[in-house]
């Protein structure tokens, strides 16, 4: 019996894993949560889509609704537009972006696919983007959305565009991996430059998708058998005013460091031959690896 | 008969001693003891300004620049319009600074009346707050304090969204999605935080600190929504008082200091409540239709003026801080302002900018 129950509890830990509604049936995902853009990191999704109205992810209370161009008071701006974020009884707080939502003292609450709010789509004419994010009101962290909304679909496997080693106090002299396999004995900085690749489906008036880099989900390194760095981009928490990757002591700017390009950390290159393997993946689960040969010499 | 008539005539003569009497002890009083009449406020129209695409080479020093809807502009210390043109990407103005965000330089241009004074790198909308530059993040994620100088002073991340901040000359209250409010100091470093409870739901709507740092208000929570006042007690700040709304407005509502800090007031269900933060259990409310927004304290007086909102529909009011409704100026407008400069008040409605002395005799 013990293996039913547990292939129960997993499927329904699976369902509730996903128990949320996109905010409408086309979204695809153009940015990912984690990925840093002209030097800034985004702290949710941003998706986009052809629907001229966005619908609510799940049941949930009204928590806050913003529009800005009723509001006088608190007014602060930002490139979300008019927002409305929604209380869920799992403890989430979910917050969809760029809409114009109903401005009632008196709507307290929504239904799952229940419209919040037209988008700025013209039908046949042009889509719309928007930012969703997730927030776990217990935990007190910011939620990679795509482990509550909807697996999206992904067939490209992430990319390696760079392998980097920068020697110890010295980031303009770095080499690349991939051009050179000798390096001197002692410590050096892994750096990775990757992305995913992603072909979007024909916007609205468009015969082809535009293709589009989305950031990995996480990275794994190994030296010599040994793991030397592990992280998934699974949620983000506040310390001391900067974000960190839950789980990790580096604050985010610090392992991810330029857009697309990661902070593995210091390894120690030793006399001889040593094996650096590096895997990245997406949320989808595709993933790429790389081997490195580096010899150690004195 | 006669007899009658006779006690008549010295009644009459009686009476008229009396009144003499009277009449000189009340001139008496007036010309000894004289008591000053009470001051009576008037706001006189003086100047209206179409906004209409005005570009002077040079900007008098000493004006205030504004922001209205679709424009943005600068006045000069006469109230004459030198600069009005569209406005630019998140574009905010305090007095003689205005800042705004370059998108094709992807950075934070700030200008005074000569020019351009400094630029900040990067993707962040401007907001000033107590006469001190902040930006906000893309995302109200993030915020930065800048010095006077374009010097970067602190920098801070949020796990949540930031729903609601207000500073004096030495704190910075951050309120955010999650229902914590956090304080900084000059530096940035944390000088305390509070999260209010007692409502079904986590949430701040509003924060405002005092001029001299004294206490915070919060507006916070759903199911109740909650007016605190904080107090510092020590190094931290402390709730003092607390009291549930009725009503349950899910979006950020007026709330603040007015007169130096010596009136809080903030949004009840029927209107506009004023209160000596010393003694928040006592309240007047002054009925309001609509939102109250843009609450200003008119020069030389204690009296507050504010436009009352609804829909397009909006009116000019002016209140004492007791209650009393001394005026309403009803007109139609999307877009408002409300400035003062010296002894003017500056209406903003749409496309025309108001210019009205305050006078008191």
């Amino acid at each position: 019996m013990k293996p039913f129950f547990a292939l129960l509890w997993a499927f329904s830990a699976l369902s509730s894993a996903w128990a949320y509604d996109w905010p409408a049936p086309d979204m695809q995902v153009i940015r990912t949560f984690g990925q840093k853009t002209q030097g800034a990191v985004l702290p949710g999704v941003e998706v986009q889509t052809l629907s001229p109205v966005l619908a609510a992810p799940e049941n949930g209370d009204v928590l806050f609704v913003f529009q800005p161009a009723s509001q006088e008071v608190q007014n602060l701006p930002s490139s979300l537009g008019g927002f409305i974020a929604l209380s869920h009884d799992d403890n989430l707080r979910t917050v969809t972006t760029r809409i114009d939502p109903a401005v009632d003292a008196n709507k307290r609450s929504y239904r799952r696919g229940e419209p919040l709010g037209p988008t700025e789509v013209q039908p046949g004419v042009s889509e719309s983007r928007h930012r969703l994010f997730v927030f776990d009101q217990q935990l007190g962290e910011l939620v990679n959305p795509l482990l509550v909304y909807p697996q999206v679909t992904d067939g490209k496997a992430p990319l390696f565009y760079d392998v980097r080693a920068y020697p110890e106090g010295g980031l303009g002299t770095s080499v690349s991996l991939f051009g050179q396999g000798t390096l001197a004995v002692g410590y050096w900085t892994i750096h990775v430059v990757v992305s995913d690749p992603v072909t979007l489906v024909p916007a609205a008036g468009k015969e082809r998708g535009v293709e589009g880099q989305r950031g990995v989900y996480g990275i794994e390194a190994y030296l010599n058998g040994g793991e030397v760095f592990n992280t998934n981009l699974d949620s983000i928490q506040e310390k001391a005013g900067r974000w960190q990757i839950k789980g990790m002591q580096a604050f985010l700017d610090d392992v991810l460091v330029q857009d697309q390009e990661w902070n593995l950390g210091q390894v120690f290159i030793n006399q001889g031959t040593n094996i650096l393997e590096v895997v990245i993946k997406d949320f989808k689960g595709n993933q790429t690896g790389k081997t490195f040969r580096v010899l150690g010499t004195r | 008969m006669g007899l009658l008539r006779e006690s008549s005539s010295r009644d009459r003569q009686l009476v008229l001693v009396y009144a003499l009497v009277a009449v000189l002890f009340v001139v008496l009083y007036v010309v000894l003891f004289p008591r000053p009449l009470p001051a009576e406020f008037t706001l006189v129209p003086s100047q209206a300004l179409p906004l209409t695409e005005v570009k002077a080479d040079k900007l008098s020093p000493g004006g205030s620049f504004f922001v209205l809807g679709g424009w943005e502009g600068y006045w000069n210390t006469q109230g004459d319009l030198e600069r009005v043109t569209a406005r630019r990407a998140q574009s905010t103005a305090f007095g003689d600074k205005i800042a705004w965000y370059d998108a094709t330089k992807g950075q934070l241009v700030v200008e005074g009346p000569q020019g351009m004074l400094f630029t900040v790198p990067g993707e962040q909308y401007p907001v000033w707050s107590a006469g001190r530059l902040f930006t906000v993040d893309e995302n109200r994620m993030g915020l930065k304090a800048y010095s006077s100088e374009g010097r970067l002073q602190w920098s801070k991340h949020f796990a949540s969204l930031v729903t609601a901040f207000d500073t004096s000359s030495n704190l910075t209250v951050v309120g955010t999605l999650d229902g914590r409010v956090q304080i900084f100091g000059p530096t940035g470093a944390p000088s305390g935080g509070f999260q209010p409870g007692g409502s079904r739901l986590s949430v701040i709507y509003n924060v405002a600190v005092a001029p001299r740092d004294g206490a915070i208000l919060v507006l916070a929570g759903l199911d109740p929504k909650r007016f605190l006042v904080l107090e510092r007690g020590g190094s931290e700040f402390r709730p003092v008082f607390h009291k549930p709304l009725m009503e349950n407005r899910p979006w950020p509502t007026p709330l603040g200091f007015l007169n130096g800090g010596r009136v809080a007031y903030y949004q009840t269900e029927k209107g506009l409540a004023f209160l000596d933060p010393k003694q928040p259990d006592h309240e007047v409310v002054s009925v309001v239709k609509g939102s109250p927004v843009l609450l200003k304290a008119l020069p030389g007086t204690d009296l507050i003026s504010f436009i009352e909102r609804d829909g397009d529909r909006a009116a000019l009011r002016v209140v004492s801080p007791r209650g009393a409704s001394l005026l309403t100026l009803p007109f139609s407008a999307r877009d408002l302002l409300l400035e003062r400069e010296g002894q003017s008040l500056f209406l903003g409605a749409d496309q025309t900018l108001l210019k009205l002395e305050v006078r008191i005799q």
